[in-house]
Formats: structure tokens, sequence, C-alpha cells
């Protein structure tokens, strides 16, 4: 039986209409360091939570049909911005500025004047084909610089990439376009594109599969060669696009599914060890399926893979214990959330209620101190954010193996001239070592 | 320790099908290690919770229990208990009282299960397979427990229940073959008959060799009871009772420190080390048994807990009453434990507003003069006090006097006027006050024996209200794990280990150093 474990410290805000999984997320969209809660719903709403406060921080209305937010320093700046893409194509960014300074309110006190300040307006828009479903923003080349990739409801998977038209400050609207740079059309639903480190360093991306398979998605290495006439390669490349089989389909275990067309998601990019560690750059990733397969994957090769009872549906990282390993993330639409390190240890948590969208990540519940949280977006208006998910450890453990995992112990045993003692004999000299101390005091 | 924030996370965490109540559950205590803890959902379902070793994994595992003859949807259990050993050796005994409903009558009854067969003692399968007695009860059953009780024949265990006929009912293995029986509980527990209302929550404890025993009765209409009674002549020696505006949910003796005796393996080993180094000192088993002091921790469901000192000697004179605790809605459970290692206890109060608070006693000295006090009062502060998160609306702990005078009224006048003051003002505002207050004592009041207090240590939050605490070593490693029962599950509480690793490899350092009598003096700092 798996260890349960339950959380209570939660935020609770209200937001209503329906929520697409890859519509909500969480980031520092102000660039104060503090991260906030960006959420959008099928009726065009795009809110920002910050902090403790059940309200929109930030509001803009008639979006469209929102499926997707991202975040991302999409026109090479130091500034994170709000992507936000919608059915119909449109893909908007936002410039989220912070809250003003104490001086400036006193100037501007007027309540209309807060409202208008609280709405949002997208500084740049360009509408970009539809029925996008997933979307990533994240440098897929390794380049530095990053590119939108887009998964649509036909297949297909479209990576653009910005191209500025003349030099952009922070305070001016941005001049260039969004450029489609590559294509690939794939032979399954897509469930989720994400990026992880291959074994030399260099990105890739990654792109689910039905039936808990995947594929690589290459860059467009032959595209120079066979597209010149095409320029920088717009819509018309689709052609060429189509003809060259530029991914590899990876079926990883597809004999071991249940069933070949589930929906799958999948999540890169899970660090195998603390950030300075320089030993290994290579990340792992791992995927889920509708039907209660969970697996984590290094490099082809399955390390582990779980069968559970419940239909997974979302899949994130997050760091629960602190030892800079990346636990996989996994939430079902019953609420129930499997925590899972690296040596396939898990820990559950049952969220009370169904989950419309789940998320695991960092926010900042008071000023800009980014605690590790869990989101959960239900059916009925409300987003629950749970913080301060931390855990000392995955598996269930006792004093006895901690102290026994102490090297000073056996010497300090040895010492006291204890030889080959019991379990009993340590219990209860543990025993009397923590409650029976102050005798000797 | 100082220094250190003992952080208790959930090990585990068991829900249940439906909620429980505060008498739903038990320890099983085994001596080969291998704690249970039984817990009734009101629904007819009985779960153990235990740890297993699964692929050499420490593993948590709950399992239901189907105890025979408890039929399932129409049934509520109303309260568990369970003993392991008895008179006839060790044996694990299991007592669930519970209401059934048919045809719009409801019954209870008493059901006591323990397996006869040989080597499946603590077998719990067995156990729930053979019913021993299976009594029609004529009240509401309230706590079922389980004490000593001393007869001519000896020591035996007896189960009490509590009713709403406002007496507490004794049941009596009579013979070897495991029959129990009811007998006159006013017999054997002459200060039983003193019961005025229904008793909520009944404690008792034997000191002196089990040549006295103390009592504490906890009364629905807010009666509090203690009384110390010769064992031997049955003969109740003194009564205490005080009045509470609301009823008394939860009663415990307790003593300020935990004696545990060194394990044989080791004294061998310390007795050696003493000679080598000639240290004059006293063997610790040696040295004259001193009784401990006892205190008498009463909740009462609306007002602030309230610690009665040295029952014994002062009855409920000498008080303490422990901050805020009445802050978080009704005060439904307590524990004594000790949740820092420092060897000395804490206590911890389980409210209906899903907080679990811990408070520190300032127990190091008793007897002190006003300077002292100033002292150890800035020392209290100085620790580790954790914070209200500042959107919690605390009011003032009582200012001065903490000590209190006997309250025999039953009346809100009675009671320091400063509880009633409402000000917003943060924990360490107050505590700073409340030192400065005792700063200020007049000059009368330097004769008295204790000036003590509670100071809050730590605080958490639970999804549902908390219904019971208990300290148990679930996890068979010699260090007392929390189960805190809420209204929906059951959750293990764990410290950070390896900050209680560095504490116990401290201790065996010290243990091992060449001059121990130095190193003490170090650890005293």
């Amino acid at each position: 039986m798996w260890r349960t474990v339950s959380f209570v410290e939660r935020v609770e805000v209200e937001f209503s209409g329906s929520i697409f999984n890859q519509a909500i997320t969480l980031g520092d969209f102000d660039n104060d360091k503090g991260n906030e809660l960006a959420v959008g719903n099928i009726d065009g709403d795009l809110c920002i939570f910050k902090g403790k406060e059940s309200h929109p921080w930030r509001k803009c209305t008639d979006l469209g049909m929102i499926t997707c937010i991202g975040q991302g320093n999409l026109f090479s700046k130091e500034k994170i911005h709000l992507v936000c893409l919608t059915a119909e194509g449109w893909c908007h960014v936002f410039d989220v500025k912070p809250d003003r300074q104490e001086e400036d309110k006193k100037e501007k006190d007027r309540e209309a004047e807060d409202d208008t300040y609280k709405t949002m307006k997208p500084f740049y828009s360009q509408h970009l084909p539809p029925n996008g479903k997933v979307m990533t923003v994240d440098d897929v080349d390794g380049d530095g610089k990053v590119e939108l990739v887009v998964g649509y409801s036909d297949r297909v998977v479209r990576l653009f990439r910005w191209h500025s038209s003349g030099e952009t400050t922070l305070d001016m609207d941005p001049k260039g376009t969004l450029t489609q740079e590559d294509k690939w059309q794939l032979a399954g639903q897509i469930g989720s594109i994400t990026t992880n480190i291959s074994k030399d360093g260099t990105p890739q991306l990654l792109a689910s599969q039905p039936g808990g398979t995947y594929v690589i998605l290459l860059p467009s290495a032959p595209f120079s060669l066979q597209g010149d006439g095409h320029g920088q390669g717009h819509s018309n490349g689709s052609r060429k696009d189509f003809l060259t089989t530029n991914f590899v389909y990876d079926p990883l275990v597809s004999s071991m599914t249940r069933n070949s067309n589930v929906s799958t998601e999948i999540i890169g990019a899970i660090r195998k060890g603390p950030i300075n560690e320089s030993s290994s750059t290579e990340m792992l990733y791992s995927l889920c399926t509708l039907d209660g397969t969970l697996m984590l994957v290094e490099n082809g090769h399955i390390l582990w893979s779980l069968q559970v009872d419940h239909q997974l549906f979302s899949l994130n990282k997050l760091d629960v214990t602190g030892n800079g390993k990346e636990e996989v993330v996994c939430c079902a639409w019953d609420g129930q959330t499997y925590i899972v390190n690296h040596s396939r240890e898990v820990v559950r948590y049952q969220f009370e209620d169904s989950v419309a969208a789940f998320k695991a990540g960092h926010y900042a519940v008071a000023g800009n101190d980014n605690v590790p949280c869990f989101l959960y977006a239900t059916f009925k208006n409300k987003i629950y954010i749970y913080y301060n998910i931390r855990l000392p450890q995955m598996a269930s453990t006792n004093l006895i193996e901690v102290m026994d995992k102490e090297e000073r112990t056996h010497e300090l045993l040895s010492r006291l001239n204890i030889k080959a003692p019991t379990t009993k004999d340590m219990r209860e000299l543990y025993h009397w070592c923590l409650y029976g101390w102050h005798a000797k005091t | 320790m100082e220094g250190r924030s003992w952080r208790w996370t959930d090990a585990h965490f068991c829900t249940l099908p439906s909620q429980t109540n505060v008498y739903g559950h038990a320890k099983i205590l085994d001596s080969d290690g291998a704690n249970k803890f039984l817990i009734a959902s009101l629904v007819g379902k009985i779960f153990s919770v235990e740890y297993q070793r699964i692929f050499d994994k420490l593993t948590p595992f709950t399992r239901e229990i189907q105890f025979t003859y408890i039929p399932g949807d129409d049934t509520e259990i109303n309260a568990v208990d369970a003993l392991s050993h008895c008179s006839h050796g060790k044996r694990l005994i299991i007592a669930i009282a519970f209401t059934k409903t048919e045809d719009n009558e409801s019954k209870q009854f008493l059901n006591l299960y323990t397996p006869s067969q040989y080597g499946e003692e603590f077998n719990m399968e067995n156990v729930a397979e053979e019913c021993r007695l299976s009594l029609e009860l004529y009240f509401v059953p309230y706590q079922l427990t389980h004490t000593e009780m001393v007869s001519n024949n000896g020591r035996e265990t007896v189960f009490l229940l509590s009713g709403s006929d406002g007496k507490i009912h004794l049941f009596r293995e009579c013979n070897s073959e495991h029959i129990f029986i009811e007998e006159d509980s006013g017999v054997f527990f002459p200060e039983f008959i003193a019961s005025a209302s229904c008793v909520h929550w009944l404690d008792i404890v034997y000191i002196d060799n089990y040549t006295r025993r103390l009592t504490a009765m906890g009364h629905q209409c807010g009666l509090l009871i203690a009384s110390i009674v010769d064992v031997q002549k049955l003969e109740i020696l003194r009564t205490f009772t005080v009045d509470y505006d609301s009823p008394i949910t939860y009663v415990h003796f307790f003593t300020s420190h935990n004696e545990v005796s060194c394990p044989k393996f080791l004294k061998s080993f310390i007795r050696e080390q003493r000679k080598m180094y000639r240290i004059g000192q006293k063997e610790e088993d040696e040295r004259n048994p001193q009784v401990p002091e006892y205190h008498l921790l009463a909740l009462s469901a609306l007002e602030p807990a309230i610690v009665y000192e040295h029952v014994l000697q002062h009855g409920f004179t000498h008080s303490i009453i422990l901050p805020d605790s009445n802050k978080f809605d009704a005060i439904l459970c307590g524990s004594v434990t000790d949740i820092d290692f420092d060897g000395e206890n804490e206590i911890l109060i389980g409210t209906y507003g899903q907080e679990l608070i811990a408070y520190k006693l300032n127990h190091s000295k008793t007897q002190r003069s006003r300077d002292e006090v100033n002292l150890s009062t800035d020392s209290c502060e100085s620790k580790k006090i954790w914070h209200y998160s500042s959107d919690k609306k605390t009011t003032d702990p009582p200012s001065n006097p903490i000590f209190l005078p006997p309250r025999r009224v039953r009346s809100q006048e009675s009671f320091p006027v400063s509880l009633e003051s409402d000000n917003d003002r943060s924990f360490m505002d107050t505590k700073k006050e409340l030192c400065a207050s005792l700063k200020e004592l007049p000059k009368n009041r330097s004769d008295m024996q204790a000036v003590e207090e509670g100071c809050l240590l730590w605080q958490r939050s639970f999804a549902y209200p908390v219904i019971g605490i208990n300290k148990l070593d679930i996890m068979g490693d010699g260090m007392e794990d929390l189960i805190v029962v809420t209204l929906k599950g059951v959750h293990v509480l764990q410290p950070d280990l390896h900050e209680v690793a560095k504490v116990c490899l401290d201790r065996l350092q010290m243990l091992t150093d060449e001059n121990p009598d130095k190193k003490e003096k170090d650890s005293c700092k």
C-alpha cells in the first residue's frame, strides 16, 4: 500500500468557466521574482491571480476560446511575457505591468483608474493557424532564442519564431512577426509537447502520441537544402515537410499498454540532481496515459512504469523533497494525485473534488517567496492552490533506518560496546536517548 | 536543542469512509514493536492502521477488520478500546460499543472480543472472530476505557464504560475462560459514586506502587472531580472539584518528565565508564524513587485549557491557563508528550477549528524567587515561538496573574477580565506584555510557589476538526509518532527524522566521550 499524505494550507480563488488543462500556468509574469497564476477559459476571460487574493489581480476579456497559456521571453528580451493561444488561432502576448509604486497611488486614487489598471490589453497579437490545442514556449533548438511550438487538433505541430523588424524597447510595442519555421505531420493525436535535454546536452522536442508513445521532432536540418526557394519558409513550405519524415517515432511500450489509442501526456526535462552538479546534463522525461500507466524514461529506456486505477490526465514535475531531483507529479480526473520519485517511491494525495485542470509548480503566496504548490481547477468555479508542498522524504522510513545510514552511528555503537544489536535493542536505545535523557543532564 | 524547529509532517494519512468520534479509536500495544492503531468509522467499519515490512521496505498498511456480530449498514460505532494484556497473560482484548437501529428503534450493545486459541493471541483476525460478550446496554455508551484494578487476587485489568445514565460501568473478566461480566463499579472505585452527570472523560493513574490512585472525571455538566483514593482500604482520601461553564471534553494526569530506564546493555558500559573516572555518582537505579509530580490537564469545550499543577499537594489551586487555546472553536481532545525531545513533556490540544496546538510548560524549577521568575520568562520568550499568521485574529492571552484563585463559582466573573478583551495583537506583543506584567508583580505575590506559564510551541492546521491526538510508536523505532485523528481520517505524524537522528547521535557521542562529567556540563549550556 502506498503512502498517502494530506495537504491543508491552500488559497481558494474564484474563476468561472470551462478551463483546458493547458490553459492554466504558474509563472512570474510581472517580473518581480514571485510567481503568479494565469488562467483562461473558453469564454475568453484571462485572469492573473497574485498572492492570497481570491479576486483577479489582472484581467482581460473577450479573447476567444483560450486553449493554451504559456510564458517566456518570446521577443528575446529579458522580460518574461504571458502568451495566450486561442482555438481561433489568435496568439496574444501580454506585457504584465507590476503594481504601481506607492507615490503613484497617492496621485491617482480614483477607483475608475484602478479598474483600468487592472484590465490588461495584449501588447502583441497575431493570427496563426487555428485549432491549436497544446503549446510550449521554450528554446527548442539551443540557439538561445525562445520559439513557440503549437500542436494542432489535426495532428500537426508547427514551430514559430519571432522575427524582429527593428529595435524594440521595453515600453514600445514589438515590431516584427511570428513566422512558421518548421512543421511536422504526425500520425496520432498530440497529447502534449515538451522539451527535454538529451545526452549531448542539446534540447530536443518531444510530442506524445496515443498509446503511451512519443515522437522526437527533429529540427529542420534538411530544411535549408530543400527549402531554398521558400525563403524563410512560410506556410507554402508545408509541402516539403509533408514529404520528409523529420521525426523519430518511439513505440516505447506500445505492447505493454492496455489500449493503443489511449491519450498520452508527456513532460520532459526532469532534473536528475541539483542544478550545480556538472556530471551530467541529461534529463529524464515521463509519460502518462489516461488508462493509468505512468512511466519514467531516460533516453528511450524505461526506468520504471506504474499502473494505477485512475485516469491520469495531467503530468507535471516538481521537487517536493528539496533534494534537487524533480519528482513526477501526475493527477487523475477524480483528484487522485501521485508523486513519484526516480526510484519509484510513490506518495499519494487525494484532492476531494473532480479536477478540470492540474498544475504543479511554484507560487508566491506571500511576497516574492516562491513555494512549491499544487494547483487544482475544479468544475465548480473554484481553483485551489495548495502551497508548501514539501515532504522530508518520499519513502516511509523510521528512525532506525535513518540512523543506520549515518556512518557515525556504527562507530558510536561499537564504542558503546553494542555489537550486532537487534531491532528491539535499537528501539530501546533510541527511546531512551530521546525520552530518558534528562536523567543525564 | 535551541533553534531547532520541530515540524511534524504527515508520514501517512488514511481516509475513512465516514466520520468518526472522539471515542472511536484505540491503541494496540505490542511489546514486539508492532504497535497498531484501531479506528472506527461511524458506519460500522473498523480499520487497523499499522506498518509492515514489504520487500524490506517500511510500508503503511490499513485494513478493515471484520468483527463478528457487528452488522454493517445500520450500525453506528460509539466507542472502541483495546488492551493487550490481562490477568491471564498477554492477550489482545478489543471492546466495541455500538448502536444498532432496527425498525426505527435503536439499541446499544457492548461486544468484547478475545481469542481463545493459544499462539494466536495477537492475530487481529482471530480476535475479531471470537466474540466473548455481547451485552445490551440500557444507556448510551460514551467513553470506553480500561484500567487496572487492585483486588484481593492482585491486579487485573478491567474495562470501564461511562454511560448516559451518569454511571460508570465496570466489566471484568471473571475466570480463565475469558468470560466477562458487569460488576458494580462503586465497590472497587468508590470515587465513581460521586459522578453527577454523564462522564465525558475519565483518567486514572496509580501512584506509590499501586497503593494510591488518582482519578479524574470530567462531566457533561462541566463538573470536574479529582480524587485521591487509598487502593487497599478503598477510601477516598481527598476530593477536589471545580465547576466549568461548558462540558469537560478531556482530562489527563501527566508528569512533566518521562521516566525511561536505561537499556540493560548500556548500563554495564556506563558503570564501567564511571568506575574508570571515579565519578562518585550514584547509580541511576539506586536513586530514591521520587514520587513524580502529577499535573492535570483539563479541557473544557469552550474555555481555555487549564493545567492544574501538583494536584496531589495543591488540588486545583495552582493552575496555568494555556493562552489562546479557546480561540479555535471547541476544544475536543488533548495529549501530553515530548515533541521536541528535550526531556520535558509538551501539551497538545486539538480543536474543532481544525487546529492542533502544542504548548510548552515552563517547568524547569518549582520554587523560585521573583528575580528568577523574570529570568525564566525572558528565556521563555527567546525560545522559538510559533507565530500566528497575521490573518488570524488573536486576543490577549491572560496577562498577569496566570496564577488563578481556585474556581468554585459557575460564572464568568471569576475569569480574568483580560480574557474578554478582544484586541488584535500579534502573539509576540502580548508575549512581551505578559513578561512585563510578570516583572511588575506585586510584592505580596513574590512568595508564591510557582509562576508558570504555557507558551505556544507549535501549531498545525488540519483539513477537518481534530478529535483525537495519540502518541504511539507505530513505526517501531523507539520514537513516539503522533497519531492525529480528524473527523475524516487518521494522520501519522513524524518530525524530520534527520534532525532526530542528529539529536540521537549527539547524545550517543556524549555517552562515549571520555569525560562524561564535562560533557554533561556542556550539554546543559
